[in-house]
């Protein structure tokens, strides 16, 4: 038996295997906790930089006029890019620049693709006028070196068109201008465009579904309307809301929009943020327990290890050696199955969460391993504290005379 | 004996998940009678590479000769690529990204593959270094 084989690192690695179940047990409590707070974490920071991601798009205390009954169709374009197509009629938008209050207007029209085969799911397009555009266009600009001018489009991060490529919607073929960074929201699966162009989309679609009756050039689907300064949000909201005319309003404050997607996603940062910190504690408490019950067992082994002449120090080390181990396999096991499951499965993740859910960037994601690493690390070393504590006020002799009866 | 049979039973469960899970349990793409996607043949490619590791594993479980079992661990590591390249290259899925084979069945079947091949490269190599003791 070489000189290795009393190392410290040895005869806990054998002390564990001497007890697979018990160690099995211990490192599964660790793999889990391991797993709730890398996996959670990921998912808690991923709905945070989602929030963020929409507030930067949505954000300011802007109004969007829309025909009445389709509020929730709009905030299903903004928050998931559910495809919707749906009519305004022209005439709204002088009359709402004559509101007193109302500094800028700019009409979108949303157009949602058909569904051709199997493998096309619907798209939205969304048209926009870049001359008076003040919601998309900050942003836009802010990824793009150009906007998109007529037969050109630019393509959320979802659809999978490089620059230069030609896509084609109701057979008119637009030069995609760029493809967006992920934005965790609707617009991943959005395709801008001028509003001409998706007006002559539309007229398209109008004839493809035989309705003579409407002529595209006079239909938006929504107004947004930027207020003034000293003005109230709210009363703009309301004078909106009596504007007549063919087409009954309703108005989405976007902040309300805002504060209802936070709320959703409050639930959720909370149920992370309890059942972690809830794991952390019942694992350190059951390991607690499980080492300071097992120390008594085993007191007989650590006189007999004392009479062979190991220190205390030794000793410490040696139960701290065991608890690290277990530790060590429990946490690396509980990061990469977290790590297989949140990354390859995070689109369906996302879709599943219906909030907007973007991946944080790789330097906090890296920081988040190596917290999520030393807390789920930490809790078997932690736990030795209380039996390393009574190893010290042990006497062998009575230990051993003890243990005679 | 104890390691060969949970290392038998991992890789027939992966063999019956990596066969089974494109047509009931991850599902891809509903068929029209339109058009047959991609990611159909790929389930259907599956089933075959599926049912093969589910095979080989249970082989493994039945063979005590370690030159024996390292054969089966050399075979299922390729098995393992295989299911990973059927919907990765050589046959694929849907290209849009939001379509249900895209979400669940491209990543199950990629993660399924991965642990197969990573199973039994180490199982590989733990037998190759038994067999050189």
């Amino acid at each position: 038996m070489g000189y290795n084989h009393l190392s410290t690192y040895f005869i806990a690695r054998k002390n564990l295997a001497r007890r697979p179940f018990r160690t099995a047990c211990l490192a599964t409590l660790v793999t889990l906790l391991a797993f709730t707070l890398f996996g959670g974490g990921i998912v808690y920071f991923s709905l945070l930089r989602g929030l963020d991601s929409i507030a930067d798009r949505l954000g300011g205390d802007a109004l969007i006029v829309v025909p009445e009954g389709y509020e929730r169709k709009v905030q299903g374009v903004y928050l998931r890019g559910d495809p919707s197509t749906f009519y305004l009629d022209k005439s709204v938008l002088a009359k709402i620049g004559q509101i007193r209050g109302v500094k800028d207007i700019s009409p979108q029209l949303f157009v949602a693709t058909l569904k051709e085969s199997c493998c096309s799911l619907p798209v939205q397009l969304i048209g926009f006028d870049p001359r008076t555009d003040f919601s998309i266009k900050p942003w836009l600009a802010g990824e793009m070196a150009a906007l998109p001018g007529p037969g050109e489009i630019i393509v959320g991060n979802m659809i999978e068109a490089a620059p230069g490529e030609t896509l084609e919607f109701f057979n008119q073929p637009y030069k995609v201008l760029g493809r967006l960074a992920k934005t965790g929201m609707g617009y991943d699966t959005t395709v801008f465009m001028t509003i001409q162009d998706a007006q002559k989309l539309l007229a398209r679609q109008l004839a493809y579904k035989e309705i003579t009756n409407l002529s595209a050039d006079n239909l938006l689907s929504s107004i947004n309307v930027n207020v003034q300064k000293d003005y109230d949000v709210a009363i703009i909201g309301d004078k909106l809301r009596k504007i007549s005319g063919p087409d009954k309003l309703s108005v989405i404050v976007t902040q309300n929009m805002l504060g209802s997607i936070k709320s959703s996603a409050d639930k959720f940062l909370t149920l992370i943020y309890y059942s972690a910190l809830a794991l952390w504690l019942l694992a350190l408490l059951v390991l607690l327990l499980v080492f300071s019950l097992t120390f008594n067992e085993r007191l007989r082994e650590f006189a007999i290890y004392r009479t062979l002449g190991a220190s205390r120090r030794k000793l410490y080390a040696l139960i701290f050696s065991e608890a690290a181990l277990l530790s060590l396999c429990g946490a690396s096991t509980g990061i990469l199955l977290a790590a297989l499951l949140v990354f390859p499965f995070n689109n369906y993740i996302s879709q599943t969460l219906q909030i907007p859910y973007l991946l944080p960037a790789w330097p906090k994601i890296a920081v988040l391993l190596a917290a999520s690493f030393t807390g789920a690390f930490a809790v078997g070393p932690l736990a030795t504290l209380f039996s390393a504590r009574k190893l010290g006020q042990a006497e062998t002799y009575t230990v051993l005379r003890e243990n005679e009866i | 004996m104890k390691n060969r049979i949970f290392t038998a039973l991992f890789f027939v469960a992966a063999g019956i998940l990596i066969a089974a899970g494109p047509l009931h349990i991850f599902g891809v793409c509903e068929p029209t009678a339109q058009k047959t996607m991609k990611c159909v043949w790929t389930a259907r490619a599956e089933i075959g590479v599926g049912t093969l590791i589910a095979l080989l594993g249970a082989t493994l479980a039945a063979m005590p000769p370690v030159a024996g079992r390292l054969g089966l661990s050399i075979a299922l590591t390729l098995a393992g690529c295989l299911a990973v390249l059927l919907p990765e290259t050589l046959i694929g899925v849907c290209g849009n990204p939001m379509m249900q084979c895209r979400l669940l069945t491209y990543p199950a079947l990629l993660l399924l593959g991965s642990l197969v091949a990573a199973v039994g490269l180490v199982n590989s190599l733990y037998l190759f270094r038994l067999l050189k003791r």
